[in-house]
């Protein structure tokens, strides 16, 4: 799409040619979405899901109960993919011909995969409940396991006989190519007690010990053991508080848990055992069929374990003056341990091996939440408004994953440990140069060259040093991350008049970045059509004087098929912190009144607009228009627009 | 009904009863490292992966684009797109203490595998001494072959022979720099000692014969003679070596090379009378090739490809991405007449005025020119390559004189003379020349390559020889022979031996191995890539034609699109790299960063 040229049409004048020709080799959007000339790319899943149970309650011990149950799921997975030969033709109008420019899948080919996987997930418990006046005892167990298993089998052909028969069969047999494999790759078992007390709806406590075990970690670290407890005080249910007229429900609540993890990144099953895997494209040797290849699965670690998340959270929960005024605050404080990853730090590059994956790093989380809602009425209008809340952030406690930094600026912008995890380091920069005689006069050698390579248009960068070259000591701490905010926020409004409501939904957020990269940051990056800031905005040379500029709102680096690296180091010119606030929906909906439609025999009858993503403001400055830092990190070519809609509609129940 | 509760429950506590125990579950892709070094299969397999993983060639990058890195490096030719590392990680680069950027090679896993094998082969009990010797050798090599690599990069590294345990103490892991003159000596003595092991015919070709080994010699003993003939030895003798061993490396270059001529294994390709269709064919030939040393073999249907046909093609020849390795004018200009005239005529006559004979310009170019390079009129797949950019002809029918710029346009009476070439191929970014060297006309359109590339090859053993024979005063006194066997070869007039120079020499060598991945090498060893790169302008060409009179007229421009071409003097040696030295503080940083 971002190398389709808008001065091509999307169509030949004569059709029966072929395909048109959008700019660029043999790409062409258009040409993508149609299954009958480039063949489809088709996926099929059957899942079957069943659950068989029962439970019985043992007659001799009052409030006993024993409950067993299956849980299977079968997924059946047919993937087909067909691709035909289109080729791609521009016309010619000075000679009304066609030339030959590209060709889209120049060998046609046909691959069929067939995947099956079964999970098979038993669990058995036994609950206890009991009421002795005020107090009420619940005990539960539980014990469980999960199994999965698949196979594979797929198959693949080229050069196909006939392009409107979507069959293996039709393919040549000369390069066929099939494969397929089959395991476990998910074995865990869980044993879970619980017992929960509570003292009328006064004190509610809860205590919970979990052991999980993986058949992915070695036998002697399958095992970890999580528990967790949490507790709850109704305030307002006591004697003391009754006389408050203020507060209606007064609740604080305190948990603390501890999860072990084993789906995390890194972790790739069977860790513990050493080996060799058999590679995937085999070496050639002699005129035999290629040479399989085997490479070392590496060191391993059988002390590798779970990764345990510890999370405390202190809430409380409230609703004031007749229960117009809702609070619920939450604090919270989340510690990962053992992280795992590769440690680096203890051994060189020269010791060559690839090493083990470790429990190593740790990070922390801390932060808050807050919900408010508010009712009131006001004559015939009736007002709700909730706004929420929450920071969440990050911090590195240990990292081994990374080398023992001793360089004071290696570890002040590279080493993480204690750092926030949401950082981004990179230069700063200082506009772009506008002239030679800027660029001459800068007392900074920005290339290693004496600026040589540096021409009119190009980034400057500050020398944060102050020694007279741009080297890596010059960066710092840029921005937050890309990634997730740290800050959301959001609003709830309804507005409610007589059979009229409006209500609406603002979004924001703060506290991350984008990355303006790839053909958002270089016009023709990869062929690309620039946008309309690139060509706006550009230094652009004068036709006649190429060394001086013409355009003056220049703000972005010249135009050029070959950006140089200058105006790509990681610099705040692109990476740039974002904050926003978005109208994310609004509806007005009129309710036809009752005393009309109840004649018709019509239950109720609302006739509504509603639009969504209908405003957004961000502090993107030239870039404002170009972005929605909701749905993109920085490169707009790469991801499908979050869209804005309107509707009108009428909804109907009987 | 209480009854079918009860049978319910008890089906389920049966279907419990029958689930595998999830803890009993393993997994059926693991080869165990007991068996690995006791069966010929595994072991087999073993070094399969040391050869894949060894950089006899770049052939990284999506869809291989960076088969032509070093070419680009060298300024031989680029890649078309900027966005491609071969163009856009080359130019304006100036590699500085961060490391070697897209050059870096740091290949320690190798070296360790390397290392596990060739100590635990031999301690096999089931494998025979003589298969176990060989596959040892064949591992050293690769071990030789990836110091030779990093010692082209940054002098002096560490040799590390054997595979540390985990348990290892600091003073055992964190290792020094050995020097230089220490990796190229290391290179000599393993291949001295594995030139009596391997075998003379490789019992399966793409493995290493001890020919190979003698060739990787003859190359990396040169390279270690120039540095100490023309380099500054730096960091107390970890860099360079005194210039007083520049002839014992000469020597011991000479002799390598001396026993592959000698040992009449090999000799020069002269398979076709015509030297252009011979010289193409070199490279494309995999049937009783007698030049090839080593290849990296590649069959599209045994499992391994390249991309060099689908990616360089011209447009307009079969392939959807083609036309993407543009060559300068300075490369056509290192290629002479065959005459014997100076390839590199006065410039002036790229004005876009001046009448040009393709017929001298092109057709009189050495051989080996016509057979590397795609140039205006080139025959290639039964049609011809064209690059101009407009076509003068005087209209048969009005008498007019006309000027045609488009592709699709013939020139009305001519056997299909087309008003312009293919947009790949003129405009603002095509050099109007492509890189032809090894692109196969029988590669099916639109497929990927099964054309070996060529690693070690006689032709570069006797430039070689010559080279090392020159420095030492010809001591055979079969310099001026050897040099006429591949100047008659290619097709080009003979050579006194008073007429072969150092810079003779040196031009033969950058045009028979051009677009190898040498030229590059060779300008940084005999230290004269800061003249040839550093901030040198390399051009396109552009061209324009006349029907009339069969003419063309040229004018060049620059060839990087605005970009620079940089190799400062620090660069002979490149950084390790911050990482490298935050890794390992006992690793000192060369000189300049």
């Amino acid at each position: 799409m971002a190398t389709a040229q808008p001065i091509l049409p999307t169509e030949l004048p004569d059709p029966s040619i072929g395909n048109a020709y959008s700019g660029f080799s043999q790409r062409n959007p258009v040409l993508l979405t149609d299954r009958s000339k480039i063949g489809f790319w088709d996926r099929v899943d059957n899942v079957f899901r069943g659950k068989l149970g029962g439970s019985y309650k043992i007659p001799f011990i009052s409030g006993l109960t024993v409950r067993a149950e299956v849980n299977v799921e079968q997924l059946s997975r047919a993937t087909k993919s067909f691709r035909k030969t289109a080729e791609l033709y521009q016309y010619l109008p000075e000679t009304d011909s066609y030339s030959l420019e590209g060709v889209f899948s120049p060998v046609s080919s046909i691959s069929d995969a067939q995947f099956r996987r079964t999970q098979l997930y038993p669990l058995v418990s036994l609950e206890y409940e009991k009421q002795v006046g005020n107090h009420s005892i619940k005990l539960l167990g539980i014990a469980e396991q999960q199994t999965r298993k698949f196979s594979s089998l797929n198959a693949s052909r080229l050069n196909l006989l006939a392009s409107s028969i979507p069959e293996l069969f039709i393919g040549s047999t000369d390069q066929q190519l099939n494969g397929g494999n089959s395991g476990a790759d998910i074995g865990r078992k869980s044993v879970v007690g619980r017992f929960n007390y509570g003292f009328k709806d006064r004190y509610l406590f809860e205590a919970t010990m979990r052991a999980d075990g993986n058949v992915l970690f070695a036998p002697e670290t399958r095992w970890g053991y999580f528990p967790s407890v949490s507790a709850g005080w109704v305030i307002s249910e006591e004697s003391f508080f009754n006389s408050s007229k203020l507060v209606d429900f007064l609740k604080l609540r305190a948990s603390y848990s501890r999860l072990g993890d084993d789906t995390a990144d890194g972790l790739n099953g069977y860790d513990y055992l050493t080996g060799y895997d058999l590679q995937g494209n085999p070496y050639l040797l002699g005129d035999s069929e290629g040479q399989p290849r085997i490479r070392t699965r590496g060191l391993v670690n059988p002390a590798l374990t779970w990764e345990i998340l510890t999370m405390t959270n202190i809430g409380l929960e409230a609703t004031l003056f007749d229960g117009k005024l809702g609070v619920e605050v939450d604090v919270f404080n989340r510690k990962r341990e053992g992280i795992i990853n590769f440690n680096v730090e203890d051994v060189p590059s020269t010791f060559g091996a690839q090493l083990p994956v470790v429990n190593i790093n740790s990070q922390e989380s801390r932060g808050f939440e807050v919900l408010l809602s508010y009712e009131q009425r006001i004559g015939a209008f009736k007002i709700d408004i909730s706004p929420n809340i929450s920071l969440a952030r990050s911090t590195w406690l240990e990292v081994k994953s990374q080398e023992d930094f001793t360089d004071p600026d290696q570890q002040r912008l590279f080493e993480l440990d204690g750092k926030r995890v949401n950082r981004f380091v990179g230069y700063r920069s200082d506009g772009i140069f506008m002239s030679q005689a800027e660029i001459d006069e800068y007392p900074v050698i920005q290339d290693g060259n004496g600026n040589a390579t540096i021409r009119p248009g190009d980034i400057r960068y500050v020398d944060l040093d102050g020694d007279g070259e741009l080297t890596f000591r010059d960066q710092e701490e840029i921005a937050f991350n890309t990634g997730l905010p740290e800050l959301v926020g959001g609003l709830n409004l309804g507005i409610t008049y007589k059979n009229f409501r409006l209500s609406g939904l603002l979004q924001g957020a703060s506290n991350f970045a984008i990355n303006i990269s790839g053909n958002a940051r270089n016009a023709f990056s990869n062929a690309s059509i620039p946008l309309t800031y690139h060509y706006d905005l550009r230094w652009q040379p004068d036709p006649n004087n190429p060394g001086v500029n013409i355009n003056p709102n220049a703000s972005l680096p010249a135009m050029t098929q070959a950006p140089g690296a200058n105006n790509n180091r990681v610099s705040d010119f692109w990476v740039k912190n974002v904050n926003y606030l978005r109208l994310k929906n609004l509806n007005l909906t009129y309710a036809l009144p009752e005393s009309l439609l109840s004649k018709i025999g019509i239950g109720s009858m609302d006739v509504y607009v509603a639009g969504e993503n209908i405003v957004t403001t961000n502090n993107l400055g030239i870039f404002k228009n170009a972005f929605d830092p909701e749905a993109q990190s920085g490169n707009p070519a790469r991801t499908f627009p979050i869209t804005r809609t309107f509707a009108f509609g009428l909804r109907v129940s009987l | 009904m209480k009854n079918l509760y009860y049978y319910l429950l008890l089906g389920v506590i049966l279907t419990l009863s029958s689930c595998q125990d999830p803890f009993e579950l393993t997994p059926t892709d693991i080869i165990s490292g007991a068996i690995v070094f006791e069966d010929e299969g595994l072991a087999d397999a073993f070094v399969a992966d040391l050869y894949e993983r060894a950089l006899l060639h770049y052939n990284s990058g999506g869809t291989n684009i960076e088969m032509n890195l070093v070419n680009s490096f060298g300024g031989e030719s680029r890649n078309f797109a900027p966005w491609q590392s071969p163009f856009g990680r080359v130019m304006d680069t100036d590699f500085d203490e961060n490391g070697a950027g897209v050059l870096s090679w740091w290949p320690y896993g190798t070296i360790r595998e390397c290392n596990v094998f060739i100590e635990n082969l031999p301690l096999s009990t089931s494998l025979s001494p003589d298969y176990t010797a060989v596959r040892v050798a064949e591992a050293r090599f690769i071990r030789a072959w990836e110091y030779f690599e990093m010692a082209k990069r940054y002098g002096g590294v560490p040799i590390v022979t054997k595979a540390l345990p985990l348990g290892a103490t600091d003073e055992e892991l964190f290792v020094e720099r050995n020097s230089e003159k220490e990796v190229y000596d290391f290179i000599g003595s393993e291949m001295d000692a594995i030139t009596a092991i391997l075998p003379e015919v490789a019992e399966d070709d793409g493995r290493v014969t001890r020919w190979a080994a003698l060739a990787l010699k003859s190359r990396a003993m040169l390279y270690a003679a120039s540095v100490a003939q023309f380099g500054t030895p730096q960091l107390d003798g970890m860099l360079g070596f005194p210039a007083s061993d520049a002839n014992a490396y000469y020597q011991q270059s000479l002799a390598a090379s001396k026993e592959i001529i000698d040992g009449g294994a090999f000799s020069l390709y002269r398979e076709s009378s015509d030297p252009v269709e011979n010289f193409i064919n070199l490279f494309l030939d995999e049937s009783g090739n007698s030049e090839k040393i080593l290849v990296e073999k590649y069959d599209f249907e045994a499992g391994k490809n390249h991309a060099w046909d689908v990616t360089g093609t011209p447009a307009g020849f079969g392939f959807a991405w083609n036309s993407n390795y543009p060559v300068y004018l300075e490369t056509m200009e290192l290629f002479d007449f065959i005459d014997g005239s100076s390839g590199k005529v006065d410039r002036a006559i790229y004005d876009d005025n001046t009448p040009i004979d393709p017929a001298r310009f092109f057709g009189e170019r050495d051989p080996r020119f016509r057979a590397s390079v795609f140039y205006p009129g080139t025959s290639f797949k039964g049609g011809t390559f064209y690059s101009h950019r407009s076509t003068d002809y005087t209209d048969p029918t009005t008498g007019e004189v006309m000027r045609s710029t488009a592709q699709g346009f013939t020139i009305p009476g001519s056997d299909g003379w087309p008003g312009a070439g293919h947009p790949r191929h003129r405009g603002g970014n095509p050099t109007g020349l492509l890189t032809r060297k090894m692109i196969n006309p029988a590669t099916p359109d639109g497929t990927r390559s099964s054309t070996d590339v060529i690693i070690l090859r006689y032709g570069e053993t006797l430039l070689n020889y010559v080279e090392a024979a020159f420095y030492l005063g010809d001591p055979n006194g079969d310099m001026e022979t050897i040099f006429n066997d591949l100047r008659d070869r290619a097709g080009m007039p003979l050579l006194s031996a008073g007429e072969i120079t150092e810079d003779r020499i040196r031009q033969e060598r950058r045009v028979e191995l051009a677009f190898e991945s040498q030229v590059f090498w060779d300008l940084r060893r005999w230290r004269i890539a800061v003249e040839e790169l550093h901030m040198v302008q390399r051009h396109r060409t552009h061209y324009r034609y006349n029907y009339d009179t069969g003419m063309y007229t040229i004018a060049i421009a620059d060839g990087d699109l605005g970009r620079v071409r940089l190799h400062p003097e620090r660069n002979y040696y490149y950084a390790l790299g911050l990482g490298q030295i935050a890794d390992n503080p006992n690793l000192v940083e060369n000189p300049g960063y």
